[in-house]
């Protein structure tokens, strides 16, 4: 397994424009990038426009990429939510925000992911959410996927907002605990 | 502000729920940390990518990959300024959205030195500014044209400049007049273009103007005494601002 500097090895090349890269990019990543953006997104012709839209956007502003204020995979990860913020403020047609977090097992074939260590990294968060208590990791939820304010969540979850705000840090303390090893 | 206070907000920044009357403090701060700020900004990042893979992944549509790298190939090679969204199913309906989304998830990206973005927000409301006076410009220039009452004179170009050809539209009700022109060669720095309208054997200068690149040129004039008793147009070349009397080579001219 590669480290997780590979995407940042193929921001850079597609930054100087290598489409090849790119095409590498989007193998090692496009499953999670649609994982996350499918999670956010009911309709999955919209998810894959989103998905189309990320890396058309990754080709235009892999030059910005700075690794000083994110790694490759969090810049990516986060560029594909915002779009599918922007999707569905556009849109209100939130998806059921409020489902549980399904934890499913993650192929053991060896795929291209695996060599940007984004398979092993996805099982270790998933476990790790699961351990969390079911009202820290619902907030948590409604926060990253449901893209409610910590206001919203508040009166979706029938709570004050500083317990909102209480439960939040402690779910994201207890994640940045348990996948110390995997951040960087 | 508190490390505990400043890291929720780090967090709803990052998530783009950060309100607006928190914004202005959590930059302050940002600003005043310095590198320890940005470095808090960091860490909440990779916690933020880290909970994007608690989503199952999905495999995408077998064609999607195909059409996003048919997508680069259509583009310049060396480009940055490549386009190249393909509607999988249909055209985006919010395109003014989904740029400001643009716009704002590169905020996100760039954190604390988002400057250039500001700057390209900056730059793309002069150019909306600037386009909606360029449309209003147009739209009057239209409706004045098209004015029933508005009369038309032609000019031709002179054995100076054969090619050249110019109209006037003019409202004899309140003396405003615009002239369009055409095929007239750029001139020199320190050189325009001065429209007369002659009485008589006396001219009045008019006005003067430039042309573009493809020899185009525009001028209004909003001034009734100009055309009073007129018998002839004629243009010429001049030192620039313009002259009283002509002196300089004729270009164009109206028949009598």
């Amino acid at each position: 397994m590669t480290s997780p500097e590979h995407i940042e090895s193929l921001l850079s090349r597609v930054a100087g424009r290598d489409s090849r890269a790119l095409g590498e990019l989007y193998d090692c990543t496009a499953r999670y990038v649609l994982g996350l953006v499918r999670r956010m997104v009911a309709d999955s012709d919209a998810a894959a426009e989103i998905v189309q839209e990320v890396y058309v956007q990754v080709w235009r502003t892999a030059a910005y990429f700075d690794p000083a204020r994110a790694s490759g995979w969090s810049w990516l990860a986060l560029l594909a939510r915002s779009r599918a913020v922007d999707r569905l403020r556009a849109e209100r047609s939130y998806r059921g925000a409020l489902a549980d977090f399904e934890v499913e097992p993650v192929a053991a074939a060896a795929s291209p992911e695996d060599e940007a260590g984004l398979a092993e990294r996805s099982r270790l968060v998933r476990s790790a959410m699961a351990e969390l208590p079911a009202e820290q990791r619902e907030s948590l939820e409604l926060a990253f996927f449901g893209c409610l304010s910590h206001s919203e969540i508040a009166e979706r979850t029938e709570t004050s907002l500083g317990t909102v705000k209480t439960r939040i840090r402690a779910a994201m303390q207890k994640l940045e605990r348990a996948l110390g090893p995997v951040l960087r | 502000m508190t490390e505990e206070r400043f890291e929720d907000l780090a967090l709803e920044y990052l998530l783009g729920s950060l309100s607006a009357e928190d914004a202005a403090p959590f930059e302050a701060e940002l600003t005043r940390r310095g590198p320890e700020g940005a470095a808090v900004l960091r860490r909440v990042s990779e916690m933020l990518g880290a909970l994007a893979l608690a989503a199952p992944p999905a495999e995408p549509p077998a064609e999607l990959r195909k059409r996003i790298l048919s997508a680069m190939e259509v583009g310049p090679p060396g480009g940055t300024s490549l386009e190249p969204v393909i509607p999988l199913r249909r055209a985006r309906r919010w395109p003014w959205i989904a740029a400001a989304g643009i716009a704002a998830a590169l905020a996100l990206w760039l954190g604390v030195t988002n400057t250039r973005l500001r700057d390209e927000r900056a730059r793309v409301l002069s150019d909306r500014d600037r386009l909606a006076a360029e449309l209003a410009a147009v739209r009057d220039t239209l409706s004045f044209v098209a004015a029933p009452q508005a009369s038309v004179v032609s000019l031709a170009g002179t054995e100076a400049e054969p090619r050249a050809h110019a109209r006037v539209f003019l409202d004899p009700a309140t003396g405003r007049a615009i002239l369009f022109a055409y095929e007239l060669p750029v001139l020199a720095a320190g050189s325009v273009y001065e429209l007369w309208a002659i009485a008589g054997d006396t001219p009045r200068p008019a006005g003067v103007f430039t042309v573009d690149r493809e020899g185009t040129g525009r001028l209004e004039i909003d001034d009734p005494s100009i055309f009073r008793d007129v018998d002839v147009f004629a243009v010429t070349v001049e030192p620039a601002p313009g002259t009283e009397s002509p002196t300089g080579s004729m270009v164009l001219i109206s028949g009598s």
